[in-house]
């Protein structure tokens, strides 16, 4: 399966992108998507560590099991206002 | 009413969108770019957002907002891009039937979408360099937020 994953503020800055699409096993967790993407990125780790992350605009921890098409955001603590 | 703009924002408009007779109080946040912080100077900040789950997370700030409070009218507006010194990223403005509703919620509405809404600012500071605000992250490479003024 294919996801999309949209990087934001520093995760961004880091990543060097703001979307990239991720292939993965069937049934792969939002966990396993996280540490493939800090072996892409280690600089990550810290950012991600922190961050709060959505699929599809919903809140999520890394047991959830991902689908194809599912839009994943990265989102580290907000600093809007 | 929520809104995510470029636009620049006008809080005295905010305050006639407020009036209504039924209302016996009024308030009006702005939140705007600050010059020092922590005695660095700030040329201008720059923001950015998932619009998506901001305007949903919005939403849901003015119905728990009006579910909490009685409310007349209630307008939550946040600018994107970059926000020069003096000027608003963001503008709070509630009217109740009376001031005790009408300060709460004003400023429960600002507190809360600080934390939970997914806009980021970026300081651009004097020195030239840029740094992307991330309460309670810090880190070696620059980026962070701790002892930030939220």
């Amino acid at each position: 399966m294919v996801v999309k994953v949209l990087f934001f503020a520093a995760a961004r800055e880091i990543s060097g992108t703001g979307m990239m699409e991720v292939s993965l096993e069937d049934d792969a967790t939002l966990g396993q998507l996280k540490q493939g993407l800090v072996e892409q990125f280690p600089g990550l780790m810290h950012v991600l560590g922190h961050s709060a992350i959505s699929i599809d605009r919903e809140y999520a921890t890394d047991a959830r099991i991902l689908y194809h098409g599912a839009e994943v955001a990265i989102l580290p603590p907000s600093s809007g206002g | 009413m929520i809104q995510i703009t470029d636009q620049v924002l006008d809080p005295a408009a905010v305050q006639r969108q407020l009036g209504s007779v039924d209302a016996g109080a009024s308030v009006v946040f702005t939140g705007t770019t600050r010059r020092l912080t922590a005695g660095r100077e700030t040329v201008d900040l720059t923001y950015e957002c998932y619009r998506e789950l901001a305007e949903k997370s919005m939403r849901e700030l003015e119905s728990t907002a009006r579910a909490r409070w009685e409310l007349v009218e209630c307008i939550v507006l946040h600018r994107l891009g970059v926000v020069p010194l003096g000027e608003a990223s963001v503008v709070v403005g509630v009217s109740a039937p009376h001031r005790d509703a009408a300060f709460e919620a004003a400023r429960w509405l600002i507190d809360t979408l600080k934390e939970r809404v997914p806009i980021w600012k970026q300081e651009h500071w004097a020195d030239g360099s840029r740094q992307w605000i991330h309460p309670g992250v810090t880190s070696p490479t620059g980026l962070g937020g701790d002892g930030h003024a939220r």
